[in-house]
């Protein structure tokens, strides 16, 4: 029992950590149409892409900073709200980005086929 | 909406100044559609505690502004187990042996014991309590001053894997090591029994100082010791790796010396001073005797800890030694 609740544990923290590394190239790819926040996190939450507003607003600072987003307040609904779209430069990154997930998928692809194989051959052999 | 103002000027005053207005003016936003949803799910307005636990879902102020700063930690991961080491041979070789020497004093020595136990040994329980604070602080700016550092002083980028330390053989003694051994050895023991024997250290223009005639007793037990010492260092020297009757012979030697060391802090005065003037002699023969004590209890404390270890060593090669067997014989 209690390993169970280690390994549930430990899959989330794993899970979260898989799910890091692609929040940026979600977030950019989201913003090629112009969002605020709120909207942006519902769009994400929607597609499977759950992010809690404790990292999205700082990334989405951070991704700004680094001039790959660019942002204006404007009125909206008689609100005042923040709008993020993708900078041109941001565009470039998330291609290069793109390409790059696409590389790692293939090569897990590839290893996962060979693990897989692998394991075929013990389990025969051991029959 | 008291209770949103209430939590953006909590997170606010977590952030800095420049940044309070844009990122609270951006999560009342977000907040307020937050609650716009919810009310449109609801057909109703969100009573009090419905937009409390909303809030509280988001997280305290503080951990909710933090998530906005940049990661600042005083010694960061990288550094913190060298810190830790650090700290770890502060404790080992200053406040580990000053405990050890402190109790060793009290039990053997009754003229440290008058005035050490007691309300002295508190006084002397702080004095170690402020070092150890002053050594923790000392270590601790170091180190926050090099994490600081680290980026800029090219500490990251400029080593060399030749640089390392050689790879440690701990069974492997150092002819070097045994040479030095042995002269320093034969120098210091020839001194000291010289010493032991005639019980004169000096005696100048009026200036005589002597060692107790007690200490004459010793002669003999010094004599066995320095010849063992210089014995097992030539041994070492023919054959410069650690056997198990080397080690143990070494743990002998070091459990008898600081017997022998243990007993020395009793023998009070251990040295007599004359002087033209009485009181001047008085307060240099407490000063040399105190220091005498002093340095026998380290000695001993020192030669305990050195008998230890080689029993551990003696101890865990025996036992990887059996595991090996054990290993083979399945």
């Amino acid at each position: 029992m209690a390993n169970s609740t280690e390994n549930l544990s430990l899959i989330e923290n794993l899970r979260l950590e898989l799910r890091r590394g692609c929040l940026v190239l979600a977030v950019l790819a989201e913003l090629r149409d112009e969002q605020y926040g709120y909207t942006l996190r519902k769009g994400l939450s929607d597609r499977g892409m759950v992010i809690d507003e404790g990292t999205l607003y700082p990334l989405l600072r951070r991704l700004e900073s680094q001039g790959l987003l660019v942002s204006e307040w404007r009125e909206e609904e008689k609100r005042n709200k923040r709008f993020y779209r993708i900078s041109r430069n941001g565009r470039i990154v998330l291609k290069q980005l793109l390409f790059e997930w696409q590389t790692i998928g293939l090569s897990l692809e590839e290893i996962l086929k060979e693990s897989g194989n692998g394991t075929s051959r013990q389990i025969s052999a051991g029959s | 909406m008291e209770l949103l103002d209430r939590y953006l000027q909590a997170v606010k005053f977590w952030l800095p100044v420049e940044q309070q207005d844009d990122i609270a003016a951006e999560l009342a936003e977000d907040i307020r559609s937050q609650v716009e949803d919810r009310k449109e799910q609801l057909g109703r307005d969100l009573k009090e505690e419905e937009v409390e636990a909303l809030l509280k879902q988001r997280g305290r102020p503080l951990v909710v502004a933090q998530q906005y700063l940049p990661q600042r930690d005083l010694i960061g991961k990288m550094l913190l187990p060298a810190y830790w080491f650090v700290l770890k041979v502060v404790l080992l070789c200053y406040l580990a042996p000053w405990v050890a020497v402190w109790i060793g004093l009290n039990i053997f020595s009754p003229s440290y014991r008058a005035h050490h136990l007691g309300l002295g040994a508190i006084t002397d329980f702080y004095v170690l309590m402020a070092n150890a604070v002053i050594a923790f602080t000392v270590v601790t700016i170091v180190f926050a001053v090099i994490e600081r550092l680290k980026d800029s002083s090219g500490f990251l980028t400029n080593w060399s894997p030749r640089k390392l330390p050689p790879v440690r053989n701990i069974d492997r003694i150092s002819r070097a090591n045994s040479g030095f051994e042995i002269i320093f050895g034969f120098i210091f023991g020839v001194w000291w029994l010289k010493m032991l024997w005639a019980l004169t250290v000096m005696d100048i223009s009026g200036v005589a100082v002597s060692l107790a005639p007690a200490l004459h007793g010793f002669f003999w037990a010094f004599l066995l010791i320095t010849v063992a010492n210089i014995a097992l260092s030539a041994a070492n020297f023919v054959r410069p790796y650690w056997t198990r009757t080397q080690r143990a012979v070494k743990a002998a030697i070091n459990f008898a010396t600081a017997g022998v060391l243990a007993v020395l802090v009793r023998v009070q005065p251990a040295v007599i001073v004359n002087l033209p003037n009485t009181r001047s002699a008085q307060v240099a023969e407490a000063t040399l005797n105190l220091t005498l004590a002093i340095s026998f209890a380290i000695g001993s404390v020192v030669c305990v800890a050195i008998g230890g270890i080689e029993l551990w060593r003696i101890y865990s090669a025996t036992r990887k030694r059996a595991r090996l067997q054990h290993r083979v014989a399945a």
